[in-house]
């Protein structure tokens, strides 16, 4: 552990990780959590996260490390809008191509990392599965039950009249 | 148990709404809310009914709330500045009550010397050498009311055209680029015709991003009364000069570089020597920075403008106006651009969405077996509608495919004239035809041409109703059979309202612009 530019994250299932520190940076959370502590040789643990969530989170930050310079630049603000409006890239993509709970505790340990760059492209691959879908297909899609009654079905029909019926 | 509960900033919507923290139940209220908030309307209202929760979020939220009430009243946010969110909320609540309690406020033109362009009133008065344009205030839409007067009585000294001996001359105006084209027709048959690029805010000198003033280059008339239609769309004036030959024309204003022309004589009929029975209906549009339509009858014609030095353009596609059934015959036909409104000085609450500019074509139409008096069809396309349709390439279309993609038709009675009034909105086309059953009277149909929005199902198949003064339809072929699928009904996409007031003078006030 003696170099000074990696260090160690611990998973909460006791997987070991060792990192660069520019990568881990791209987390705001450990970010500040490294400069409280100062140089240290500690490994930091990450309670919250299992191993193959913080596997696939860190092969995005290692991906998007040269992303993660700009944002550190003055114009913060314009990156973070220029980001929003982007598209998903192919990458970003295929990365998400995972099974569903993993998809989601991946975007969930991003907000809790506070990486926004992967909360914002999960956030838009979630939205594209639901694009175009109807209720039922959104239903399927997630294994969601409907617990509308028939009344209140009916009455929501009536209220959104004007939208296209899928 | 949710690992990020204490993380979290707090949801509008309180504790977690879904049962179990797997799948999309791991994601705080917040993250759902960002998922949301990537999708349209219509997806939105698809996410309320698929269950409690979802439903929950999207009646909660303020951002995802506020998109569908904006959607539903065909609106979008206007631009940021002054208003707060409820304030523009406020406002559009009150707007749509005046649909709901047929209300809406209606406004007065000056005078019926103004003619209408893009929401601006426009009238050159030749005898006292000033051009006038007047904007209308928005009742709703926090647009203030205002003028503009340009002093052209300098006009002769700068090399230009007295105004007060002028025999004919047409104009266009832009706003936002301050320019006034100004075509001066001359009264003898020997002579050229001008064609003016002026700065409204100097009082008519040459505009100062033009290279020339007088940028027209058109052959002799040839015709002791001709007329010209004039419109400009960024750095393109379209010209169509109306003398023996119809020459129609597109230059680019700032560098005088003719882009395209084409011209059509109309081939003589002896039965028809006398001039008024001509048709002189071929007109020229721009479409976009790139593209004129020649629109002819039936034909739509689009070409490509000039790249540089040429100036016919090379033609694109032809697409027929389908409109009309087996055996119907178009005997007249009028055709006209309209641009939504620029308020480069202002941020209106709300505005319509998308906003639209819409080609409008006029027809008599008459079956060619039927002794019956013809009827007026007005035929309104977006023409992002068919410039899909020019880079798409696709095959003919049928009329129900262009209906899909925001086209639509009214049939007007015979009596109606021609100067009914039909005013865009954005996405919204306003028709007015005065009620002579109900004098003063004016029926006011406002039609949604949004591309995908469909006729509201329950609306039962329409009929004939003899209250009606006019009738909205999707294909216009046979006489005797119900001729319309959709129903005229007063919501979306159609909404119909009857307002008491003078014809001549009196206009729908509507969101934007009146």
């Amino acid at each position: 552990m003696g170099d000074s530019n990696r260090l160690t994250l611990v998973a909460s299932d006791g997987g070991k990780f060792v990192v660069d520190k520019e990568v881990v940076q791209m987390s705001v959370l450990l970010k500040n959590m490294i400069e409280d502590l100062g140089e240290t040789d500690e490994s930091i643990p990450i309670p919250n996260v299992t191993s193959p969530v913080l596997t696939k989170v860190i092969e995005f930050c290692e991906n998007h490390r040269t992303d993660a310079a700009r944002t550190d630049g003055p114009n913060v603000d314009g990156d973070d809008a220029r980001m929003r409006t982007a598209v998903v890239s192919d990458w970003d993509r295929q990365f998400f191509d995972v099974d569903q709970d993993l998809m989601f505790e991946i975007i969930v340990a991003a907000n809790y990392l506070d990486i926004k760059s992967l909360v914002d492209v999960g956030c838009k691959v979630v939205a594209d599965m639901i694009k175009g879908k109807s209720p039922q297909e959104i239903r399927d899609l997630f294994d969601i039950v409907n617990d509308f009654s028939p009344e209140e079905e009916a009455a929501l029909r009536k209220e959104n009249e004007w939208a296209n019926d899928r | 148990m949710n690992p990020l509960s204490q993380h979290a900033t707090p949801s509008p919507c309180g504790g977690q709404l879904f049962a179990n923290n797997k799948g999309l139940g791991a994601l705080a209220n917040e993250l759902l809310i960002r998922i949301l908030g990537e999708l349209d309307a219509t997806d939105l209202v698809s996410c309320s009914k698929v269950n409690r929760a979802f439903k929950t979020l999207v009646d909660e939220a303020p951002s995802l709330r506020n998109k569908l009430v904006f959607h539903a009243a065909g609106m979008r946010e206007g631009p940021p500045g002054g208003s707060s969110i409820s304030e523009r909320l406020a406002q559009l609540a009150e707007y749509e009550s005046t649909w709901k309690t047929e209300t809406i406020p209606t406004g007065q033109r000056p005078s019926p010397d103004y003619s209408d362009a893009g929401g601006l009133f426009v009238n050159l008065d030749y005898d006292q050498s000033q051009l006038v344009i007047r904007r209308p205030a928005s009742f709703f839409s926090g647009v203030p009311e205002k003028a503009w007067i340009v002093d052209l009585s300098q006009l002769p000294e700068q090399g230009g055209p007295e105004l007060e001996l002028l025999p004919s001359c047409s104009y266009a105006v832009d706003i936002a680029q301050d320019l006034l084209v100004l075509m001066v027709l001359p009264q003898d048959d020997e002579e050229y015709p001008d064609c003016y690029a002026l700065s409204l805010s100097g009082d008519g000198e040459t505009h100062p991003l033009a290279a020339y003033r007088n940028f027209y280059d058109g052959s002799i008339l040839g015709l002791s009364n001709p007329q010209a239609d004039i419109e400009i769309f960024g750095d393109l004036v379209g010209c169509t000069v109306v003398g023996m030959d119809i020459c129609m024309s597109v230059y680019n204003w700032k560098t005088g570089a003719m882009v395209w022309c084409e011209s059509e004589s109309d081939e003589f009929d002896d039965e028809f020597e006398d001039m008024g029975e001509m048709e002189y209906h071929t007109r020229c549009h721009i479409l976009d920075s790139t593209h004129v339509l020649k629109i002819s009858k039936y034909d739509l014609t689009v070409y490509r403008t000039a790249a540089r030095g040429g100036n016919t353009g090379t033609l694109v596609c032809d697409l027929k106006m389908p409109a009309l059934g087996e055996g119907f015959e178009a005997s007249y036909c009028a055709s006209s651009v309209q641009r939504p409104p620029e308020t480069p000085d202002c941020s209106p609450h709300f505005e319509c969405d998308p906003s639209l500019t819409v080609l409008v074509v006029e027809y008599d139409v008459r079956h060619e077996s039927s002794q019956q008096d013809s009827a007026l069809l007005v035929a309104v396309i977006p023409i992002s509608t068919i410039l899909a349709q020019v880079h798409g390439r696709r095959r003919k279309l049928s009329w129900k495919d262009w209906g899909a993609r925001g086209a639509r038709l009214v049939l007007l009675p015979y009596q109606t004239s021609y100067s009914a009034s039909i005013r865009t909105l954005g996405s919204r086309v306003a028709v007015s035809v005065s009620d002579p059953s109900a004098a003063p009277g004016v029926n006011v149909a406002v039609l949604d041409v949004r591309e995908g929005v469909k006729h509201a199902k329950d609306g039962s198949d329409a009929k004939r109703e003899e209250t009606l003064p006019f009738l909205i339809l999707d294909r216009y072929t046979e006489e005797d059979t119900p001729i319309f699928e959709g129903p005229v009904e007063a919501k979306m996409p159609y909404r119909m309202v009857r307002t008491r007031c003078d014809a001549r003078v009196s206009v729908l006030c509507d969101g934007l612009c009146t």
